[in-house]
């Protein structure tokens, strides 16, 4: 698709959309949403960029080597959190606070959970936009 | 006189030995024949010198007795000597140690010996350990492995005709031991032990012990070849080597055999037993299958196959010994087991002899073979005569005995149909015996292979000496080491 | 509290899941190091749960909450002797699989998605093993799904049409299982409120007295899920095709660990949540068995009609899930042991049979029976190996399959349903008729080419998985005490709550 009207809308909203899918992310523990949904939304900024332009494009955004890389470690990411617990003497994916002293309702109340969900926000893009892509593209896997 | 500690050890060693010596044979067969069979022979002669090391304890009427619970569970397997199995595992191992040596030269020129004698081994480490083990799941395990190693043996040959003839084999063991494990786990759920102790009895007639009853004479009667469970046999037999089919005749027969002794007398007792109507159920098997083997093997014209029907007609006998419930009966019984073994073993190994030597296998080829070969003929016709029950060899001996062991039961009828069976073995016997002396010289037999100047290699000719003389001893010694042997297991089996 | 082996359940499932994560990555820059990871792991992780097993030797039934949130608020695992027993089974037989797999793998998978194999293949160990501790329903069913589709593409991954449809034809079919499976799980959270086990099952009482069609319909939605997927018998037909078509080692694992797994859950469910009442109330018990003895025969009719080797294996796992089933559905104690012990057994033998299939085929690329007359000439290890799964398929004592058929029959007869005694040993001898034959035309079959076979025996790393396995056998048909002790407990486990 070529249509110089899209591309210039979606070359302006795609900060925005990311920003507010990292907002919902980081915002989890505290207002509806969480890696799920915000991941969704990052995901959506990078479809939106393959439909204006073309697939191509997206992949050359986001190339499937560096999805590769991304997925895996956010997991990694998840299960060391969660065994990092275990190091502190509780059980696996306790919650521990990490920041110290922080003020009931704001962002560093999450402890651990601040991390796990951008692990899990990274990871869903990420599966969105390959997912996406291999589809779009009926790539061989 | 061994330590009684050391004596606890020797079955376990004597049914172990061969099976473990299988590994060491495996890696000396691959450097030298020569060495493998001595090998063999000597690992036979040493189980035979273990089981002969037993007897000191047995004669003072002992029993040796050792388990490991441990193995198998919640069965365990554990090992029992009586006289019972004494005397079978006694008779086994010689006619065994004889029939390797046998082997020897026979195998010399056929195929895959290397298969032959590590199987040799196994079967007899299962037979010696049917007869010297001293629970049914124990006695079931080796029975097992019996009747699997023998299936490679029937199978030697690895002809079309001998590999149906061993897959029908195959599956009607199988068929065999299933019936076993199963009787043999009803009787452990019912009585809690499978243990064969005098005693321990199942408790008296019902729908399950009935059908336990049957599974166990299935089980065993299709290892004995009584007639509804004998389909394999006349043709197993034959296509095996002539060292196997005279053991699977001979000895691997007697499995069964004992196997239905003992749950008769000690898994069911004889009350029960006679009590059911079993009583009469095996002795009517016992004589149709008495009548039904004497008749097939008029008609065979094989000389094996010939043979083989005759050995069911034998096993008729000792499953009408053991059905007669009485002294006499009971003791021409496991006479019976030491007379046929030696006699169908000699039979089978003259008749391996003659087909090796002249390559005819059937009766009709054969006649004026006496002057050919002389030594071979002289011990078919003395194992032949036993077979038919001329006095002074054993045969008589054991036919008398269930004779009146017959009239003692009141069971006159039986005593004709061993009169009329006697008759028809003559009938089959006398014929290939005739023919072969008086059959003309031998013109229609061609050239013999002779090896060494003889008619067969030495070490084919010995054991069928021995045992044709054993024939003659044991004949011409009424009072003798066999016949007390068979005395003291009837009474401990009535006894108990 | 302070204990770390408490931690070593969550510590097995992580392991395997970071191995599965590291596999990707690591696969492109250092190809070597991954299988050799996938190797550790699994032996590391058997040891751990080895150790584990001392420390729940002193206490009862532990519950391990995930984040310290203790139910019905947070996640549990139940660090029992089934769990513990079925996990050790998952990682022994997974940690022979994967050595084989090491050298089978060129010939059936594309160079550059080894990786990608190894990552499916510990994801689904690490789904199993959760699975075989979950104390959630819910976890239960993300588990059976994770468990599931990392199965499919183990069998897809195989460039060929076959594998494509027969793990399409898996996907579906699992699929419509696992709706069945969250089905019944909304029906159940509908009545009682909880997913925690503990908490259903002491909410079952009531919830089935005031919703007993709920609860029924719940109960026959998990056996219809968890029977497809475990290839109970009605419910099989993906099975032979799947298990058949898959690389090798993938058919090993599918058959000899992942069917089974799923028969334990759905066992667990069934026995330690909806209970006794529940069972009384409709002869569950009694339909499942009859299920099995149908699935026992059925299956061994099927096998018997099978030219390909390994469409034969397949069909005869029908037959063993039947055992497992009916083992444990007789609820007497032997007839649970019979069950539960039949599951690592048959674990031992059909992994054994399908990797050594798979070893004809690697190097012959024969896969009908009728092809196989003297194969042991040429591959006389293999098939020697072979030859002890058989014989210990068929149930020749002094083999490990004798030790579970014995005490299905115990099982039966305690139950007071000798009926079934009749079933197992009928089963054995159609397995005599379907194995034996194989065996004896490996050995004594004559070939007219013989010198086509030239001794060519498989690389090492092939033969001693086989060697390892095939002693196992042997091994536990010799001495199986330690292991029935072990069972003897999970069994309780399972019979006596």
């Amino acid at each position: 698709m070529d249509d110089l009207v899209l591309q210039t809308i979606t070359r302006i909203l795609m900060p925005f959309i990311q920003v507010y899918g990292i907002f919902v992310i980081v915002n989890g523990h505290l207002s509806p949403g969480g890696g799920f949904a915000g991941g969704t939304i990052l995901g959506a900024s990078v479809i939106l960029y393959a439909l204006t332009f073309n697939v191509g494009a997206a992949e050359d955004l986001y190339p499937d080597d560096l999805a590769e890389a991304v997925e895996s470690s956010s997991v990694l990411i998840f299960v060391l959190v969660g065994l990092f617990a275990i190091l502190m003497g509780a059980n696996f994916l306790t919650n521990i606070g990490i920041f110290p002293s922080p003020e009931t309702g704001t962002l560093f109340t999450g402890g651990f959970v601040t991390p796990l969900t951008l692990a899990i926000g990274v990871k869903v893009a990420s599966t969105v936009i390959t997912l996406f892509t291999h589809l779009f593209g009926e790539k061989k896997p | 006189m061994l330590d009684a500690e050391l004596v606890k050890y020797l079955p376990v060693a004597a049914v172990l030995l061969p099976l473990v010596a299988c590994i060491p044979l495996w890696a000396i067969e691959q450097r030298s024949a020569q060495i493998r069979d001595w090998f063999a022979i000597s690992i036979n002669a040493i189980s035979l010198g273990l089981i002969v090391a037993m007897y000191p304890t047995i004669a003072r009427g002992g029993t040796i007795f050792l388990e490991f619970p441990q193995l198998l569970p919640p069965f365990g397997i554990s090992f029992k000597v009586d006289v019972v199995g004494f005397s079978f595992a006694l008779i086994a191992a010689f006619v065994w140690l004889l029939c390797t040596i046998y082997s020897k030269s026979y195998m010399e020129y056929e195929p895959a010996c290397n298969r032959y004698y590590p199987f040799l081994l196994l079967c007899l480490s299962g037979c010696l350990g049917v007869f010297l083990t001293g629970d049914l799941f124990s006695l079931f395990l080796f029975f097992e492995l019996m009747s699997l190693a023998s299936y490679v043996l029937v199978v030697h040959n690895q002809t079309k005709e001998a590999l149906a003839v061993g897959y029908r084999y195959l599956m009607l063991t199988l068929v065999a031991s299933l019936s076993l494990l199963f009787a043999i786990i009803i009787t452990f759920e019912v009585t809690g032990s499978t243990s064969l102790v005098s005693g321990n009895y199942f408790p008296a007639a019902s729908g399950l012990a009935s059908i336990t009853f049957f599974a166990f004479l299935a089980g065993f009667g299709m290892k004995m070849g009584i007639v509804p469970f004998h389909i394999w046999l006349p043709e197993a037999h034959p296509v095996a080597p002539a060292g196997a089919s005279a053991l699977l005749s001979g000895i691997m027969l007697k499995t069964g055999a004992y196997g239905l002794l003992r749950v008769i007398y000690q898994v069911f007792g004889m009350e029960t037993v006679s009590g059911a109507g079993w009583q009469t159920m095996l002795l009517v098997m016992a004589g149709i299958t008495i009548l039904f083997g004497s008749a097939l093997a008029i008609a065979q014209r094989g000389l094996k196959k010939r043979l083989a029907y005759s050995s069911i007609a034998q096993m008729g006998y000792i499953l009408m010994g053991m059905a007669l419930f009485n002294e006499n009966g009971l003791t021409g019984d496991v006479y019976h087991v030491f007379t046929h073994a030696l006699i169908k073993s000699t039979l089978f190994l003259c008749a391996g002899a003659i087909i090796s030597a002249t390559g005819k296998h059937t009766v009709d080829e054969i006649k004026g073979i006496g002057y050919r070969m002389p030594v071979t003929m002289t011990c078919f016709t003395i194992a032949a005569l036993a077979m038919i029950g001329i006095p002074p060899l054993n045969g008589f001996v054991s036919k008398v005995f269930l004779s009146v062991g017959a009239l003692d039961a009141g069971q006159s009828a039986y005593a004709v149909i061993l009169v009329i069976s006697s008759l028809m073995n003559g009938i089959y016997y006398l014929p290939i015996v005739i023919s072969a002396f008086l059959g003309g010289e031998g013109e229609a037999i061609g050239p013999i292979k002779r090896r060494f100047g003889l008619e067969m290699a030495p070490s084919m000719m010995v054991p069928i000496v021995i045992l044709s003389v054993a024939i003659f001893a044991t004949g011409l010694m009424p009072e003798g080491f066999a016949l007390q042997l068979s005395k003291a297991a009837a009474q401990l089996l009535l006894s108990s | 509290m302070n204990d770390p082996t408490v931690h070593i359940p969550v510590i097995v499932i992580c392991t395997s899941l970071i191995g599965a994560f590291l596999a990707p990555v690591l696969g492109k820059y250092r190809p070597a190091l991954v299988g050799l990871m996938a190797r550790l792991i699994a032996p590391v992780n058997a040891l751990l749960l080895v150790i584990l097993l001392r420390y729940v030797d002193a206490g009862e039934t532990f519950h391990y909450y995930m984040g310290g949130w203790a139910p019905p608020w947070g996640i549990a695992l139940s660090v029992d002797y089934l769990a513990i027993y079925v996990a050790l089974i998952i990682h022994l037989v997974s940690a022979v699989i994967l050595l084989y797999a090491k050298d089978d793998l060129f010939g059936e998978v594309r160079g550059d998605l080894h990786r990608w194999y190894y990552t499916l293949f510990l994801l689904l160990v690490a789904a199993m093993t959760a699975l075989a501790f979950s104390h959630d329903f819910f976890n239960i069913f993300v588990f059976t799904e994770i468990a599931t589709i990392a199965a499919c593409a183990l069998i897809a991954i195989k460039p060929k049409k076959e594998c494509i449809e027969a793990s399409f034809k898996y996907l579906i079919l699992s699929t419509v299982g696992s709706g069945f499976i969250l089905l019944a799980l909304a029906l159940i959270y509908m009545v009682t409120g909880h997913f925690n086990l503990t908490l259903v099952a002491q909410n079952m009482g009531a919830a089935a007295e005031a919703y007993p069609l709920n609860i029924m319909v719940s109960l026959a939605l998990l056996i219809v899920g968890f029977g497809v997927k475990s290839a109970l018998f009605p419910l099989h037909v993906w099975l032979p095709d799947a298990h058949s078509s898959a690389p090798s080692p993938s058919s090993a694992v599918l058959s000899g660990l992942v069917v089974k797994i799923y028969a334990v859950v759905l066992i667990r469910i069934i026995l330690t949540v909806f209970g006794g009442e529940v069972l009384a109330a409709a002869p569950i018990a009694d339909m499942i068995l009859i299920i099995a003895s149908v699935a026992i025969i059925a299956g061994s009719l099927f096998a018997l009609a099978q030219t390909d080797i390994k469409l034969l294996l397949a069909f005869s796992t029908v037959a063993q899930v039947g055992y497992i089933y009916m083992g444990i559905s007789l609820l007497s104690e032997t007839g649970t042991m019979g069950g539960l012990v039949h599951i690592f057994n048959h674990a031992l033998m059909k992994t054994l049979l399908f990797l050594a299939a798979g070893a004809i085929i690697h190097q012959t690329g024969l896969r009908k029976i009728s092809d196989l007359d003297g194969i042991a000439k040429r591959m006389p290890i293999t098939m020697a190996v072979f030859s002890v799964g058989a014989l210990s398929m068929v149930g020749i004592p002094g083999f490990n399959g004798f030790i579970s058929k014995m005490y299905l029959a115990t099982g039966a007869f305690d139950a007071g349903k000798p009926v079934f005694i009749l079933v197992i040993l009928m089963s054995s001898l159609l397995n005599g008729l379907y194995y034996l034959p194989i065996v004896v035309r490996a050995f004594l079959g004559t070939n007219a080419e013989e010198g086509k076979f030239a001794k060519d025996e498989l690389p090492l790393s092939m033969t001693f998985p086989l060697v390892i396995l095939g002693l196992a056998c042997i091994y536990f048909g010799l001495l199986p005490g330690s292991l029935l002790e072990l069972v003897r407990k999970a069994a309780h486990y399972l019979i006596a709550v």
